[in-house]
């Protein structure tokens, strides 16, 4: 399943609660496969149960084509395939946590 | 299909057509680090009074809602006689979590129908923002020497992700199929909020940038929880049968229904953990007294309880509006948009406005009575004939729910 | 006939590799480096909580109105008033007519309170003692202890019905050797040095202790099968064999690569290692170290095989290992770090303690009530039944919920409560044969979680109030051990 991911990245994105802003990108190759990540950084400092907020990384898939064209913003759009396999996304989690220091990983 | 369980529901009379809302006031909500909690009251109340057309010594009697005393203006109805200046009246404090603002309003309307008295104030009003730390005064404090000792690490965010969880596992919805229909919910009320000037928060925000939010509590993420404001709302309430003498327009009550968890969600194991049982009953009882036979044709306009974007969804099929495990499709048709069937979160909601707990109940009442009398600009819905406003406080496990019915 | 009824041991499943800490905190002592790893408590457990919890593997199968005395020996009881024994009963649901006794102040308070418990039972003023046994032991950054010091539990029932491993006889030195000393509120240990402790100390009152035994028992060492006795220097743990002429087989492995040295609990978990493995005739002698030394010997009986199948015991808890990936982490745990909490994380409310003793079986033992009517288990005891077909009001007798499996019904990990070791993990549980509750979770990643996985009780720590002093403990859900 392929889907497509949209390049968009330096916008604080607020709620009332807090907010997050997605700082960098990058790729690293496990088993033969290229994942694709974005690392974000959070704050809450306004929900309704306490403060928090992390530095933790959104994993959009392995990359299929990467930067193929752009859309109306000028913002590039890669190809990208879902990673569903479990045990994948544990390695992947683990990796990551190592080599970005992040406190969460979340697949789309 | 039915929505609620059939029981035979035996009622006095009810209260249907017998008080209308002739006055609301509605403060800007926010971070008011420059006001406190007299501030607050003071000018939602001069809001209404001056909506209303009336004369403070009018008011017979008052309810006063607020939830956490310990950091707002203290216990009892004293806050609100001495703040007003209200004349020896009779004023009654009510609490009841996160629904105080309705049983705030439920209280004035009562009494007003009951025949005790013809014009009631009601006001719900709650300064969370002077706790020194963002969101609500540590939990622990608050529910009772034995629930502390063996309740679990509980906040509000974690409470309603239970529920996800359940829901997502029960009808086979992966996470992030799960996700995305949250996000569709909150992306709804945000579109709405943009176009409201006392919301907190008037941003659109697309689906995409919601999923790209980190969790707070799995499943839920940042744009999938409300937060904390300061804020106040007030009421002025009279016999239906005296309204036209202050407006032409005034917006009659229905039905004000509350029901409370039985221990069954906790402690029994009926409950599958995917809705909120409360609401089944609450609804039930409401749609009886107002005469509602058919929600999803009947309802105009509704402001739910969206502490959680979960809480709203679920809700859908709570009040017999979606059906069961399909809101998700209701969702992705529009049906709940602003230009939709059934427009929901019309203001924006708790995730716009965040949640002053006091004042929440009848911010949505606010909502209600303004899109009914045209006021509501560009957010203006067109013609409603019913309004539904449902509060919500607890847990999915622990809870009660406030339904309340108004229309023209 | 007297001696060991049961056995039952606890190894927390945090494990870090040692070479962690070396990287840490080597470049200021680079003395310590050890090598292997060793079992750290999670920030909810204590010398108290591991007890219950080998008490618990113990009592497996055992009806425990029948335990009429509960003996905890350690060196780092949570509280040095308010019995610490007691707190474990109340987690055991004992009866309430029974004698309890905390041993403590020495390492070899284990092995004394085996022999109190032998000595009582013998005596006919008790028929089933439960001893148990838990540290916790801090060492300070960059310190040897901070190496070697494990964390772990062994508990043991002392009766005179189906015995598994007869009383054969003891012998004790005792002596005022100051290895390391810590008064009253002092956080750490002072040693004084190595070559002292193991010359004068270590490799004299073990073999002292363990020779008076064989000789007062008529037998020679190699008639032993196993013993256990604690490493403190790996080479002077081999030179004491030597000179008590045992062989390398002999020597009960003391697991000083994979658990640590745990104190009190020490010779006694790795008696029930022995116990484990152990046939019918084994002699067994185990040895504690501490102001002296006590020697202890068993002889295995017939009865052994049938506790074998339902113990935990070390084996299973050794296997059931979770990496503890940072040094930061264990110093967090052990409070060696001040970490910010936040004004949230520090509001702890008041313990109120009448509820607490009103609520007591509630909290302490997890004991709901069962409807008479309906046959509805439900937590915490209730008067009014929840069954809402019943709804009758005071037909309730006592239900245990503490040694019952369930399911996870429902989960979260929640990033905004505050945890030490976050995220807070909570759900609820569908207990076996009824009931149902709300509970945190521990000793689980988020990712292992899922809906409906079999879960089991576990005796925690649920919070420090630290300005008053006040350790408050409860139930969590664990996964169910493989």
């Amino acid at each position: 399943m392929i889907r497509e991911y949209t390049h968009d990245m330096g916008e604080e994105v607020r709620s009332i609660s807090g907010g997050y802003t997605l700082e960098m990108e990058g790729k690293f190759e496990i088993e033969g496969k290229e994942v694709l990540y974005v690392v974000g950084n959070a704050v809450v400092d306004s929900s309704c149960c306490g403060t928090g907020g992390c530095r933790y990384a959104l994993v959009p898939g392995y990359v299929r084509q990467f930067k193929t064209r752009q859309d109306e913003r000028g913002l590039w759009i890669s190809e990208v395939e879902p990673i569903m396999d479990r045990a994948a996304r544990q390695e992947i989690t683990r990796v990551l946590k190592e080599k970005e220091i992040v406190q969460q990983v979340q697949f789309s | 299909m039915t929505f609620h369980e059939e029981e035979d529901i035996i009622m006095a009379e009810g209260i249907k057509d017998k008080v209308a809302i002739i006055g609301m006031g509605c403060t800007r909500f926010g971070e008011r680090w420059d006001a406190g909690a007299e501030d607050l009251i003071v000018e939602a109340f001069k809001e209404a009074i001056e909506d209303a057309g009336i004369e403070k010594k009018e008011i017979q009697a008052a309810w006063f809602g607020s939830c956490f005393d310990e950091v707002n203006v203290g216990k009892a109805a004293t806050p609100l006689s001495l703040t007003l200046k209200l004349p020896f009246i009779p004023v009654t404090r009510v609490e009841n979590f996160c629904a105080t603002g309705s049983e705030a309003l439920r209280g004035a309307v009562y009494a007003v129908a009951s025949g005790a008295y013809d014009i009631c104030l009601a006001l719900g009003s709650e300064k969370l923002k002077d706790t020194g730390y963002g969101g609500l005064p540590d939990f622990s404090q608050v529910l009772g020497t034995r629930n502390r000792l063996i309740f679990p690490n509980i906040t509000a965010p974690g409470g309603f992700a239970m529920l996800a969880t359940r829901y997502f596992a029960k009808y086979g919805l992966g996470p992030e199929e799960g996700k995305e229909i949250l996000a569709m919910v909150s992306a709804k009320s945000h579109k709405n909020g943009a176009r409201n000037p006392k919301a907190h928060l008037r941003k659109e925000i697309s689906v995409e940038k919601i999923l790209k939010a980190p969790m707070i509590a799995w499943p839920l993420g940042l744009f999938d929880c409300c937060g904390v404001s300061d804020g106040a709302a007030a009421a002025i309430v009279c016999r239906a049968d005296l309204a036209k003498n202050f407006r032409s327009d005034p917006v009659h009550v229905k039905s004000m229904q509350i029901a409370l968890s039985s221990g069954e969600e906790l402690m029994y194991t009926d409950w599958d953990g995917t809705y909120v049982k409360t609401a089944v009953k609450c609804a039930a009882r409401a749609y009886d007294e107002a005469g509602i036979k058919n929600p999803r044709e009947e309802i105009s306009m509704m402001e739910l309880h969206d502490c959680f974007s979960i809480t709203e969804l679920v809700t859908y099929e709570d009040l017999g509006i979606s059906p069961r495990g399909k809101a998700g499709n209701d969702v992705r048709d529009g049906f709940f948009n602003l230009d939709g069937k059934i427009p929901c979160q019309p203001d924006g909601g708790l995730k716009c406005f965040g949640h002053p707990i006091g004042a929440s109940g009848l911010r949505m009442m606010y909502e209600m009575y303004k899109q009914f009398q045209g006021k509501a600009g560009d957010r203006q819905i067109k013609d409603p004939r019913i309004g539904l406003t449902h509060n919500m406080g607890g847990f999915p496990a622990m809870n009660l729910i406030s339904v309340n019915i108004v229309g023209r | 006939m007297s001696g060991i009824v049961s056995y039952g041991a606890y190894i927390p499943k945090y494990r870090i590799d040692r070479k962690l800490i070396y990287k840490a905190m080597g470049w200021l002592n680079p003395a310590t480096f050890m090598p292997g790893e060793k079992a750290v408590a999670n920030y909810d457990e204590d010398s108290v909580t591991m007890a219950v919890a080998a008490g618990i593997d113990c009592l497996n199968g055992i009806d425990r109105e029948k335990v009429d005395a509960v003996f905890f020996a350690s060196t780092t009881p949570p509280y040095v008033e308010r019995q610490n024994a007691e707190i474990m009963a109340s987690a055991f649901d004992c009866r309430a007519d029974i004698r309890t006794a905390d041993f403590t102040d020495t390492l070899k308070a284990g092995t004394t309170a085996v022999l109190s418990a032998v000595d009582a039972v013998k005596a006919g003023s008790a028929k089933n003692v439960m001893v148990c046994t838990g540290d916790m032991r801090l060492g300070k950054a960059g310190s040897a202890q901070e190496e070697i010091f494990g964390d772990g539990a062994a508990a043991l029932l002392i009766g005179d019905n189906g015995v598994v491993a007869e009383f054969g006889g003891s012998f004790s030195v005792s002596y005022d050797f100051v290895d390391h000393w810590r008064g009253t509120g002092e956080r750490f240990d002072q040693q004084w040095e190595d070559r002292f402790i193991r010359d004068e100390g270590y490799t004299r009152f073990i073999v002292e202790a363990l020779q008076g035994l064989t000789k007062k028992c008529g037998m020679e060492s190699s008639a032993l099968s196993s013993v256990a006795y604690p490493c403190l220097y790996a080479g002077d743990f081999k030179k004491i064999a030597g000179t008590l002429g045992l062989s390398e087989s002999q020597c009960v492995d003391p697991l000083a690569g994979q658990v640590g040295y745990t104190g009190t609990a020490d010779p006694l978990m790795h008696l029930v290692g022995a116990l484990e493995a152990a046939k019918p005739g084994d002699r067994i002698a185990v040895v504690g170290f501490g102001a002296g030394a006590d020697a202890v010997l068993f002889e295995v009986t017939e009865e052994i095989e049938k506790t074998r199948a339902d113990r935990r015991g070390i084996r299973k808890h050794l296997a059931a290992r979770r990496e503890l990936g940072s040094y930061e982490k264990m110093a967090a745990f052990r409070n060696l770090l001040p970490t910010e909490k936040g004004i949230r994380g520090d509001t702890v409310a008041f313990t109120a303690l009448s509820t607490l003793w009103r609520n007591r079986k509630e909290v302490m033992g997890l004991c709901g009530s069962r409807c008479k009517a309906c046959g509805t288990p439900q937590y915490p005891v209730q008067r009014v039944c929840v069954n809402p077909d019943c709804g009758v009001i005071d037909e309730m007798v006592p239900y245990r919920f503490s040694d019952r499996k369930g399911a996870l019904f429902t989960y979260t990990g929640d990033n905004l409560a505050f945890s030490p070791n976050p995220p807070a993990i909570y759900g609820f549980v569908d207990f076996e044969g009824g009931g149902r509750y709300w509970f945190d979770l521990t000793d689980v990643d988020l990712e292992e979680v899922e809906v409906d996985m079999a879960v089991e009780m576990s005796f925690r720590k649920k919070y420090v109030d630290e300005k008053s002093g006040i350790h408050g403990y409860f139930w969590k859900a664990v996964p169910v051990m493989v």
